[in-house]
């Protein structure tokens, strides 16, 4: 009876709307009901998700796009039906794969057939076979490591029900909405009480999804007193011949557990990534997140914590990197609801050859969030005066117990420094990437060994060319 | 035995401000030179000047090494070359850790890829010699080093690149005994092992009692005043450097 | 008298809405009449305009209000090496009041500005300050805890120029203080002392915007202050590095004692950036006050309230240090504890 009352309330909405709006949908080729019907219809979605995917394109053609942050002029808002439907004409040929593109792979490395795969046109290669070996294992400790569209209908069905887009409403920004009507594709980790997983767990089937990588889901549920590091990504750029990524991460980490979230993004430079990332922390809970932005066009990318029980804590270590063209709006949100909560978020940002990179930060604490600590440390580097860096951390303080610190710089890299490097022998271009690639190690530090070294590669890459 | 280093007529200028007038100098092959002068006399930036700092501009004059004409030469160039300095100040570099950075320089100036097993071991007994904590190779480059860490850290890397001529700047100021003993111990075993040419830049005189001085040079505001063998030092511990300013001043 | 919601302050770079941090709406009225103050000092080589104004000077506190800003104005101008010149203004009634301060080439302008009275004030300052002048601008903002506030400074320095703000917030029930400052010239340098003790169920809503278009230019913010139980503080800095700004500094720093509970207590202080060749910082500390003072404190017979109001006069006493005028000085002494010079109480 409660499903019925609440299609009633939808469909009063959708009444409300229509009014206005009916014939700018058939002008415009918006996303329709038929749309978001179909793609359900496809997923085999139960009927309370196909429910909400309506519910949510209602709220998706209510809100207005952010009147803050990069602009998204290059999105065709008005055919967002095309980056939900791209034409089957549209699909990727290895030939259209942009030729810088091509040259990274080569230039890190990458295999044959993992190329064709990460940009989008091959085939999965063995990463299926790695990801059935790894979910085996897990499997035996009770892991659950699956992707989400078949969890909705076995033994965890419930558990998705009661958490997906919990923490992350279609009514906090327009493309959370159009993620809750469109989404597609993604994992699904549940980690039993007190089960700790020793290797990092990796997204890797998510390629291959039909749609991955651009509205794909990720839920993990981590219980009481159980461990987890999840790697999102990889360091390769990632090819989508339709330019928008709305996904969307919740986290859930129960009392006195751990979760590590990390991510190396990098897409490709024509990508509008409008990512949203939240994880909410119970008593004596970690969250701690690594990331590292290097691609995209536009980004909008602040993971946010809501440290809900007491002793819970989080960091955030993230490093941005703004090339040519692209414009990288990035940081960190944290909420201290519990007693004694701490959160640390530690950044570093670059930017170079105009490229422009924000940092936006918001740090709340709460009445009740007594003796809690919060410290931001935001750093920034100027490579040259044709770039661009801003740094917009907000901090909203309501008891006063709370110890809350702050610091943000900016700056230039030494000609000392360089100088130094070059007297030992090191060129330029060398001193200048080594001290940007010191520059990041709050980030490859806290990375697996492999990804700090594809980390690494990737900023020497970016740092080539940067004399004159 | 064979010019390794020769300076002509050389004007150097910081902000426009001309410090160096003439400086003429040659140093051959395993000499040990000493550069002495009072504070301010531009003993620095001679060694600023030799070693490329883009801050410091060179007027006239020239600056010969190996018989290559460097005086353009970018500070990188002029390492691989075969010049070293140690710094008075080392610089700190967060996020890069000695290790790295030894192994990286090392690879640039030879362009060949180092063997790691090679490469740590010759480490290991560097900064035995010098008595410095293994750890020290996995931490930041000079980041939270004690002043005397520093400038072992300096000779260390003295020892890693085996220079043709080393320049070191005031290496023993801030020292205590035992420090510029290992110190002194490092600059002897370059020495002895590569037959390596020295420009020692001091005002006092502690450190060279390490090794046999071959020529002495004094400078007294931008001008190199006089040129003699050790017995300069001696004579400028008796008497200080009055007689000297005396000669600048005509 | 106007009455609508009017929309001050506005952050230079928008954030997310929901941090009610983009801009605040005032929803008092601006008073019509003009507030003509006395002049308890006005040194000779002064010279004062009545109805004189200066031009193309920007605002932080946004378009909306000036707008509504029209009343009589006065205009001082130095061309010399002056001595101190004080305005007292009485906004008994609600009212607002202009201000324009010019300083010629190579001169010296120092002024302070004490605002009293019972209503709602509106105070506009405008500075000019041409090649090589430093001008020296104290407000002490002590009007009626009750009142509505709003203070809007703007200046624009030349070359070589400086302009030194001391600003003091002590009264009011809602105030709005917004200093826009655009280093123009090269070497120029704009340094704010702001102090300032919110007291419960008081608001104080800030906007410092300092541009940097000059080369070598340098900035300095420094503001310091005690929050008080169930009070609100939002503080908005920004330090824009605009390019060709080339050896420019700014810097901002907060320091912030709590008292008692329940504070509101909002902190976005922007740097941003264009000009490679550049340093800006910003660091802002915020807590109660360390237990091993308070213990120290106490070991020597003071109790921990006393503790309390021993640090919060000493921060706005170090902010009180930075007014050049020894009367004013004095006067602000007075202001922060009357009853320690046995003066009237409030």
């Amino acid at each position: 009876m409660k499903e019925k009352s609440q299609v009633e309330s939808i469909d009063r909405n959708m009444y409300d709307f229509r009014n206005v709006d009916t014939d700018n949908y058939k002008l415009k080729a918006g996303l329709t009901e038929e749309i978001v019907d179909k793609i359900s219809k496809e997923k085999n979605d139960p009927a309370w998700m196909n429910l909400f995917r309506l519910q949510s394109l209602q709220i998706y053609n209510r809100m207005e796009v952010p009147n803050w942050g990069p602009p998204i002029d290059g999105l065709d808002m008005d055919n967002i039906v095309t980056y939900v439907r791209p034409n089957t004409k549209m699909s990727a040929k290895w030939s259209d794969v942009p030729d810088e593109i091509k040259d990274t792979f080569e230039r890190l490395g990458i295999p044959q057939a993992e190329r064709k795969s990460l940009a989008g046109v091959g085939a999965q290669y063995d990463s299926e076979l790695v990801y059935h070996n790894v979910r085996e294992e897990v499997a035996a400790m009770g892991v659950v490591y699956t992707d989400l569209e078949s969890a909705m209908h076995g033994e965890y069905a419930d558990m998705i029900r009661s958490h997906f887009m919990k923490l992350v409403k279609p009514t906090d920004h327009k493309f959370a909405a159009l993620h809750g009507a469109v989404w597609s594709g993604g994992s699904f980790v549940y980690v039993p009480p007190k089960v700790k997983v020793e290797i990092p767990l990796q997204s890797y089937f998510r390629l291959n999804a039909p749609g991955a990588g651009q509205f794909e889901h990720t839920l993990i549920i981590v219980d009481e007193g159980a461990d987890l590091h999840f790697i999102e990504g990889c360091s390769a750029p990632k090819y989508n011949v339709a330019n928008l990524h709305a996904g969307c991460v919740e986290l859930f980490v129960g009392k006195n557990a751990r979760l590590r979230y990390s991510t190396i993004e990098n897409w490709s430079k024509n990508m509008y990534n409008l990512n949203t990332k939240r994880a909410t922390v119970e008593e004596g809970g970690t969250m701690e997140w690594v990331s590292g932005s290097f691609g995209s066009h536009v980004s909008y990318l602040y993971p946010m914590t809501i440290l809900k029980g007491e002793n819970s804590r989080m960091e955030f270590t993230g490093i941005t990197f703004a090339g040519k063209g692209q414009n990288l709006d990035t940081g960190a949100k944290v909420v201290h609801i519990g007693e004694n909560t701490s959160s640390y978020i530690n950044t570093k940002s670059i930017s170079k050859d105009g490229g422009i990179s924000t940092f936006r930060s918001s740090v709340t604490v709460g009445k009740n969030a007594h003796k809690s600590k919060a410290a931001v440390s935001c750093q920034s580097l100027m490579l040259d005066d044709i770039s661009r860096s801003d740094t917009i951390p907000a901090m909203d303080i309501r008891t006063g117990d709370a110890d809350v610190g702050h610091e943000a710089r900016i700056g230039r890299i030494s000609d000392d420094a360089v100088f130094y490097l070059m007297s030992r022998g090191i060129s330029e271009e060398d001193a200048r990437a080594m001290i940007v690639g010191g520059f990041a190690d709050n980030v490859s530090k806290e990375l697996p060994l492999e990804y700090a070294v594809e980390m690494n590669n990737l900023i020497r890459l970016e740092m080539k060319g940067a004399i004159g | 035995m064979s010019t390794l280093l020769k300076v002509s007529n050389l004007n150097v200028s910081i902000d426009d401000k001309h410090i160096l007038h003439d400086v003429n100098m040659q140093i051959n092959e395993g000499e040990a030179h000493v550069l002495m002068g009072p504070n301010g006399a531009g003993k620095s930036t001679l060694g600023y000047a030799l070693m490329g700092n883009p801050q410091y501009t060179i007027d006239s004059g020239k600056i010969i090494f190996s018989g290559e004409d460097i005086t353009s030469e970018s500070p990188d160039k002029r390492a691989k070359a075969g010049i070293f300095l140690s710094f008075q100040t080392p610089l700190e570099v967060p996020g890069l850790s000695v290790e790295s950075f030894l192994r990286s320089a090392l690879e640039q100036r030879t362009g060949k890829r180092i063997k790691l097993f090679d490469f740590k071991k010759k480490l290991a007994a560097a900064m035995e010699l010098l008595q410095l904590d293994p750890s020290y190779a996995k931490r930041d480059l000079n980041v939270g080093f004690s002043g005397g860490e520093k400038k072992k850290t300096e000779i260390l890397q003295l020892l890693m690149f085996r220079p043709k001529l080393a320049i070191l700047d005031e290496t023993d100021s801030g020292l205590d005994v035992d420090a510029v003993r290992l110190v002194s111990k490092g600059i002897k075993t370059y020495l002895e092992e590569e037959n390596g040419a020295l420009l020692v830049i001091t005002h006092s005189t502690r450190i060279l009692d390490a090794f046999d001085i071959d020529k002495t040079h004094v400078i007294v505001d931008g001008h190199i005043v006089a040129d003699g063998d050790a017995s300069v030092v001696d004579d400028i511990n008796e008497n200080g450097y009055e007689k000297y300013i005396e000669m600048a001043g005509k | 008298m106007t009455n609508e919601n009017i929309i001050l302050n506005p952050l230079p770079v928008r954030t997310w809405n929901s941090l009610k941090m983009n801009e605040a709406t005032y929803s008092g009225t601006i008073p019509d009449d003009s507030c003509t103050p006395e002049l308890t000092k006005l040194p000779d080589e002064l010279k004062l305009t009545k109805n004189g104004t200066l031009d193309n000077i920007k605002s932080a506190a946004g378009e909306e209000l000036s707008s509504h800003l029209a009343g009589d104005s006065i205009l001082i101008e130095s061309d010399s090496d002056a001595s101190s010149a004080v305005l007292n203004y009485d906004f008994t009634g609600g009212k607002q009041a202009r201000l324009f301060l010019h300083a010629k080439k190579n001169s010296t302008l120092p002024v302070s500005v004490i605002m009293t009275g019972d209503g709602t004030a509106v105070l506009e300052i405008k500075i000019l300050a041409e090649p090589g002048s430093t001008v020296d601008l104290s407000v002490i903002q002590a009007v009626g805890d009750s009142c509505d506030v709003i203070t809007d400074i703007g200046g624009t320095c030349e070359e070589n120029a400086s302009f030194n703000l001391t600003k003091l917030e002590l009264g009011g029930k809602s105030e709005y203080v917004a200093v826009s400052v655009d280093l123009e010239g090269d070497h120029s340098s704009f340094s704010a002392n702001a102090g300032y003790r919110v007291r419960t169920n008081q608001s104080l809503d800030m906007n410092y915007v300092v541009r940097h278009t000059g080369r070598k230019t340098e900035s300095n913010i420094f503001a310091s202050g005690i929050l008080e139980g169930d009070s609100t503080k939002l503080f908005r800095g920004t330090i824009d590095l605009i390019k060709g700004c080339a050896g420019a500094k700014g810097t901002e720093n907060e320091d912030i004692l709590l008292l008692g509970d329940n504070q509101v207590n909002q902190t976005i202080p922007l740097i941003l950036c264009n000009e490679e060749d550049v340093e800006g910082n910003h660091g802002a500390s915020i807590g109660r006050l360390d237990e091993n003072i308070i213990f120290y404190l106490g070991s020597r017979g003071i109790s921990p309230e006393a503790a309390e109001d021993i640090i919060a006069h000493a921060k706005l006493d170090a902010i009180i240090s930075h007014i050049p005028d020894d009367d004013i000085k004095t006067l602000a002494h007075s202001l922060i504890s009357p009853e320690a010079d046995g003066g009237e109480d409030a």
